[in-house]
């Protein structure tokens, strides 16, 4: 990043250049932000969302000739906004997993209702997928992806490094994924 | 978009899955570098997006799980290890509640039907937090800081996971209070002290009472720090060693300014970033073996850092998202 770039000679950039920029940033990176925003967020309406506001912000930028690297600029100002969201939610979240009463135990068995069969469907391929996972893999999966912990604190509760935390949750999200993709085709 | 007809192959799939953990890993140190080399593997080939879309789709259906559903499926995979029964009663499920309406940055708070009581919570940068536990203790905790509380088997205990802590623990001989931190663990008689967590370090300053600070793994390693007296451990060297501190020094920060006496400049620095909008990074051996004495304001350390030259011979140079220290140059060698 400390590279030389290319150096703008001019002392004042006209606006019109900046916004051109801009609109050739935007084709080009804007389907990456709004994955990369969706990836943080869980929420691809939210994604969308904080993707607009991204590009107000650059557009709106005063020095924008002082910026070295615009894509990296444009992603740090994503980054910033979707932190930002996430501390808002947690502000005004809906009861967390740990506030919902335990389930007497029959209830594991018993089917749950007004759910639509469809979500059911998937919650269902989703275990079974699961089951077909070694148990370290499937735990530090549902740890973080269903509990929300973070790596660390699963690292903690696990004793494993928090890097193996992250690949049992890299290894169990794509074969999960990949089987209930494959279920749900008929 | 959903159900997209598309198959990828198991490799990719790994792959992608690979930088959807990576990308929301919030261990902020280098997230740019990871953006940037993500964004690399995405301008490799036009299917790496598509895959990445794919795996962000599914992490959002399981996001829209509802409650019932996750339990379960963390009831199946992922039981807690069952706590046994003790002291603590009744009175944790009612704690619980106290912390997740009254601290409203709780990120999850846990009590099981025999009391066993977790909770996290955190802070992000420049954001000091107050928090009275179940047991009435007080904690505030630094900008950037991450507090793991652990209530059980009759101990109090708690893990501070990243940046700094000032406890004034409620006198309870019954029930140890523990704070972890780095590879020590400090236990009150009755206290008031403050934990830093930097790099390299842990520093345990006592303001008040008396603590014992233990090497983990090593109890016969002990030290025990009354007040004005401040304990500081070397992750490296494994070294404990024991000096003085004053209460501006050991809490300053927790009315915005910190102090520091005779302290490493990437400790100082370390310290400084869980409170700057822009990181600061030290470039060069030779200033990491500076040290420091003097106070920043948290809400004035642009001023600190231009002020910085005049003591250091450094320079500082200003991004749109980092400030750079780095040895000044040998300019006017000869004149």
């Amino acid at each position: 990043m400390s590279q030389p770039e290319t150096i703008n000679s001019t002392v004042t950039v006209m606006p019109s250049r900046h916004e051109a920029g801009v609109a050739e940033l935007f084709r080009e990176h804007n389907r990456a932000l709004v994955a990369f925003l969706q990836c943080r967020l869980g929420s691809l309406a939210d994604a969308q969302e904080l993707a607009q506001e991204a590009w107000l912000r650059m557009l709106a930028l005063e020095h924008p000739e002082q910026i070295d690297s615009p894509r990296a600029f444009l992603f740090r100002i994503a980054g910033n906004l979707a932190v930002d969201r996430l501390r808002m939610r947690k502000l005004r979240e809906a009861p967390s997993i740990d506030e919902v009463p335990e389930p007497a135990h029959e209830l594991h068995l018993a089917p749950v209702p007004e759910r639509h069969a469809a979500a059911f469907a998937q919650w269902r391929e989703l275990q079974s997928a699961l089951r077909e996972l070694p148990a370290k893999t499937s735990r530090a999966f549902v740890l973080y992806a269903i509990e929300g912990r973070d790596f660390e604190a699963i690292a903690h509760t696990m004793k494993l490094s928090a890097r193996m935390v992250r690949y049992h949750v890299t290894r169990a999200l794509a074969h999960c994924r990949a089987r209930v993709e494959e279920r749900e085709m008929p | 978009m959903t159900n997209t007809p598309r198959t990828f192959d198991e490799h990719l799939l790994l792959e992608a899955a690979d930088w959807w953990t990576r990308l929301r890993d919030p261990q902020g140190t280098g997230s740019e570098v990871i953006t940037r080399l993500w964004l690399d593997w995405v301008a490799q080939d036009d299917g790496h997006l598509a895959a990445f879309e794919y795996i962000n789709d599914f992490g959002e259906r399981l996001g829209t799980l509802d409650a019932t559903a996750r339990r379960q499926l963390v009831n199946e995979f992922a039981p807690h290890a069952t706590p046994s029964r003790h002291w603590w009663g009744a009175a944790a499920a009612a704690a619980a509640l106290v912390l997740a309406i009254g601290g409203n940055f709780l990120l999850r708070g846990h009590a099981t039907n025999d009391g066993m009581l977790q909770a996290t919570y955190a802070t992000v940068t420049g954001q000091n937090r107050d928090i009275v536990l179940a047991d009435g203790s007080k904690v505030t905790l630094g900008g950037a800081s991450r507090l793991r509380v652990r209530f059980a088997d009759g101990k109090r205990q708690v893990a501070l996971e990243a940046g700094e802590a000032y406890f004034q623990v409620a006198h309870d001989m019954q029930h140890p209070f523990e704070v972890g931190a780095g590879g020590i663990t400090v236990r009150d008689i009755g206290t008031a002290f403050d934990v830093r967590r930097t790099d390299g370090e842990v520093a345990v300053a006592v303001t008040q009472g008396q603590v014992r600070v233990a090497v983990s793994g090593d109890t016969a390693r002990t030290l025990d720090a009354g007040a004005e007296q401040r304990v500081l451990w070397n992750a490296t060297t494994h070294a404990l060693s024991l000096g003085t501190t004053t209460p501006e020094q050991a809490a300053g920060w927790r009315s915005n300014h910190l102090e520091f006496v005779d302290e490493p400049l990437p400790v100082v620095i370390a310290s400084v970033n869980r409170y700057s909008n822009k990181p600061v990074r030290l470039e060069g051996a030779e200033l990491a073996a500076l040290s420091f004495t003097g106070t920043v304001h948290v809400d004035d350390i642009d001023g600190w850092l231009r002020a910085l030259p005049q003591v250091f011979p450094l320079q500082v140079d200003t991004s749109a998202h980092a400030v750079t220290l780095s040895a000044r140059k040998a300019a006017v060698q000869r004149r």
